[in-house]
């Protein structure tokens, strides 16, 4: 699964996929929110609560379908983990003069972070040493888990916390 | 369960997989639904969820409960982040 992950981001490489792409890609590609997520985001900002959104996927695109169909941003509660998209600059000398567009258009995909998520391997496990996110106030001292997955892959979404008690949900559709 | 939840002051993690977005794609809704019929894998999801929700359907379900933990709804915790 992870050599099948890897190629999958090589092939975006090989391609020069640049960041600018990114917004019209992701609008063109029909996703959608499900009904009440920016709800969930408002109380766990209110709340304190933090929220760990897990996917196989790329984070930078998730981040980019909840900017545009979301009506707030992200709190800072809640956290991403998922492949995320290096990019490096083609620059010029004359950096100054450029807006801030033209800036975006130089970045080309150059790599992904490590470790490589995949559906067999995401979990908070994967992450707990490497994120400062799970340093913060008293993220460490929390034991309960309400964690809310639609495949069986996603009970192990919670693996690696020190959790007391996990409550799971599943959605389950025909798809 | 809850009841444990609560009496710890709400001190949670909420964990999400990619289920807030849903892909509307009707290309791959036929193979979906010959491939994975949700009668096959019911008794499967009972067994390791505690919850199963049925259809694909929103989030309610899932934020009353939020709310009742972090003291937002009816007969909350009170207080949402009992840990500060």
């Amino acid at each position: 699964m992870e050599d099948w992950v890897r190629e999958a981001h090589e092939l975006l490489i090989e391609y020069n996929f640049r960041r600018s792409l990114l917004p019209t890609a992701v609008r063109n590609a029909h996703l959608a929110v499900r009904e009440g997520c920016q709800e969930i985001m408002d109380v766990s900002e209110r709340a304190a609560v933090p929220l760990l959104i897990f996917s196989a996927g790329i984070a930078d695109v998730l981040e980019e379908v909840c900017r545009q169909q979301l009506s707030k941003p992200l709190p800072d509660t809640v956290h991403v983990v998922s492949n995320r998209m290096l990019f490096s600059s083609i620059s010029s000398s004359n950096t100054k003069e450029r807006n801030q567009g033209e800036e975006k258009d130089k970045e080309v995909l150059v790599g992904f972070t490590e470790p490589v998520f995949h559906v067999f391997n995401k979990r908070a496990a994967s992450v707990l040493d490497s994120s400062s996110y799970f340093h913060q106030t008293d993220y460490e001292q929390r034991r309960n888990v309400l964690l809310v997955g639609d495949s069986l892959g996603d009970l192990h979404m919670s693996d690696g916390l020190d959790a007391k008690e996990i409550l799971r949900i599943g959605f389950l559709n025909d798809r | 369960m809850i009841g444990k939840y609560k009496d710890d002051g709400c001190c949670f993690y909420f964990l999400f997989s990619l289920l807030p977005v849903v892909i509307f794609s009707h290309h791959y809704s036929h193979i979906y639904s010959t491939k994975y019929r949700v009668e096959e894998r019911l008794d499967e999801y009972s067994q390791r969820f505690d919850v199963v929700l049925l259809g694909d359907g929103d989030l309610s379900y899932v934020i009353a409960l939020l709310n009742e933990l972090v003291g937002e709804g009816e007969g909350g915790a009170g207080g949402g982040n009992g840990a500060s």
